[in-house]
């Protein structure tokens, strides 16, 4: 799979999102291509895990600030969804939105593992 | 504007080479990346992890850094907390600081304007967008910056410069008035003594705490000055009044008491005389300086606390020096037999309360 394919795939906008990287290619590929050992995800899942909620609210955050660089929208707004829901004390909503989000990252993962570059 | 400061900055030789740097505060190293590489081409950069490495990076050398941008949510100290300690130091005023968030929420853009920071920005940055808010911000610090410093200088060249107009001012007055006294066949020493003992006998009256006498030490300076000024008016004494060996007869005497008012008519037509403290106190010693304490003198017959405290010294001092120095109608006398004819009387009667400060000077 090329980048345009996995772009397409991922509903990504290619061309924004490299201008976001100064139009360096490079430099978003690597940062792309790292998101699967990208600690963050773990670190919503044992916050869910252990209703941490506070940890559930930054991880989310921080998960969501790098899937908008990324140009992840599918994750940003599944990430979104989670902090507004620990901020307006939702919680009962938050498994839901939990699976939503680990989808969106893995189907992420599954197509960067699949690029051939 | 800037091309005047930059002439100013030529003039007075200073770097106009300000702060350079960004520093770029966010725990995940994708979103530092995004920023280094928007302001990687005109900025050196910085980055640290959490506020507490970026405070260390920003104390180490504050000149340095011209912009923050700054994460929010943050391990081991985050972006508000930064803030407060930036706050704490007052670096806030001098260090634009942008909030670099994907929470824009009202309540959290609130509290981040209210601690001082220049601006937020939401994340994901478009480069162009964040390069432009921040660089515009980052030269009006650095004008800001430049201005303060040549207003500083410009400000010491003023005092240098008045300082000057000062010295020059009081050489002119020293000038002239050594030149009406050479006339009158005395040295140009007459006008160096008359100042000193001036000044001397105001702060023995400040020191004796006499009413009327707590004068400031520019005042007593201005009134030094001024006193050098007492005899202008005998420019208008013809010679063989000014520089007769003997006793003058009564007609010529009365011409000789004119160079009082001569002298202050004189001073008056400089032009915005009127404005100058020196000019102000050499017009009424000029005109008061032959006034007694006890109404005796000349030219307006004024007694006690009517004559100026300051035409009462000149006077005494007037007196002090005629009596000490040679001139073309006397031998001059010792300090002490000048001492005790002031003291008795015999020279006109004089403030008790400035005799007791002349007393203490000559005693010392």
């Amino acid at each position: 799979m090329n980048l345009n394919q996995a772009a397409a795939l991922l509903e990504m906008n290619l061309n924004e999102t490299i201008s976001r990287f100064g139009g360096n290619e490079k430099l978003f590929l690597r940062f792309l291509t790292r998101l699967p050992q990208d600690a963050t995800f773990q670190q919503l899942s044992q916050a869910m895990a252990s209703e941490d909620w506070k940890g559930v609210e930054n991880s989310a955050h921080t998960l969501k600030g790098v899937a908008a660089n990324l140009g992840l929208e599918q994750l940003r707004w599944a990430c979104d969804a989670m902090v507004t829901a620990v901020r307006q004390e939702r919680l009962q909503e938050l498994p839901s939105l939990y699976a939503k989000t680990e989808q969106a990252f893995h189907v992420a993962c599954q197509t960067i593992q699949q690029l051939e570059l | 504007m800037m091309k005047s400061l930059e002439a100013a900055e030529k003039r007075h030789n200073i770097s106009s080479r300000g702060a350079n740097t960004i520093l770029v505060v966010d725990d995940m190293e994708l979103n530092r990346a995004i920023l280094c590489e928007a302001f990687r081409e005109s900025y050196e950069l910085l980055e640290a992890e959490n506020g507490q490495q970026a405070l260390e990076i920003i104390c180490r050398d504050p000149g340095s850094i011209a912009a923050v941008l700054l994460d929010l949510v943050m391990p081991v100290m985050d972006g508000f907390q930064l803030l407060e300690e930036l706050q704490r130091r007052q670096l806030l005023q001098r260090l634009p600081v942008f909030i670099i968030t994907a929470d824009c929420t009202e309540e959290k853009m609130r509290r981040g304007y209210d601690m001082g920071v220049m601006d937020i920005i939401s994340k994901p940055v478009v480069p162009y967008f964040v390069r432009r808010r921040v660089s515009s911000v980052v030269e009006l610090y650095r004008a800001r910056e430049r201005l303060s410093g040549v207003v500083d200088l410009q400000q010491r060249e003023l005092e240098v410069q008045a300082q000057e107009i000062q010295e020059l001012n009081r050489s002119i007055i020293e000038a002239l008035s050594t030149a009406i006294e050479f006339r009158d066949c005395e040295s140009g020493e007459h006008v160096q003594r008359i100042h000193d003992l001036t000044v001397q006998l105001l702060r023995g009256l400040r020191e004796g705490n006499f009413d009327g006498c707590a004068f400031t030490d520019e005042q007593i300076e201005q009134i030094g000055t001024a006193a050098i000024m007492h005899d202008v008016g005998k420019i208008a004494i013809p010679d063989s009044i000014l520089n007769k060996p003997g006793k003058l007869t009564k007609e010529e005497f009365e011409v000789m008491k004119t160079h009082t008012i001569k002298g202050c008519e004189l001073l008056d037509q400089i032009p915005k005389s009127r404005d100058n403290p020196i000019y102000q106190y050499a017009y009424d010693i000029c005109r008061h300086h032959h006034e007694r304490w006890d109404g005796r003198g000349y030219p307006d017959g004024l007694q006690g606390d009517e004559i100026s405290i300051w035409a009462q010294v000149v006077s005494l001092a007037d007196v002090y020096d005629a009596l000490t120095n040679e001139r073309c109608y006397k031998p001059p006398f010792t300090k002490e037999q000048a001492f005790e004819m002031i003291m008795g009387g015999q020279c006109g009667t004089f403030n008790p309360d400035l005799l007791k400060a002349f007393q203490r000077l000559m005693g010392s």
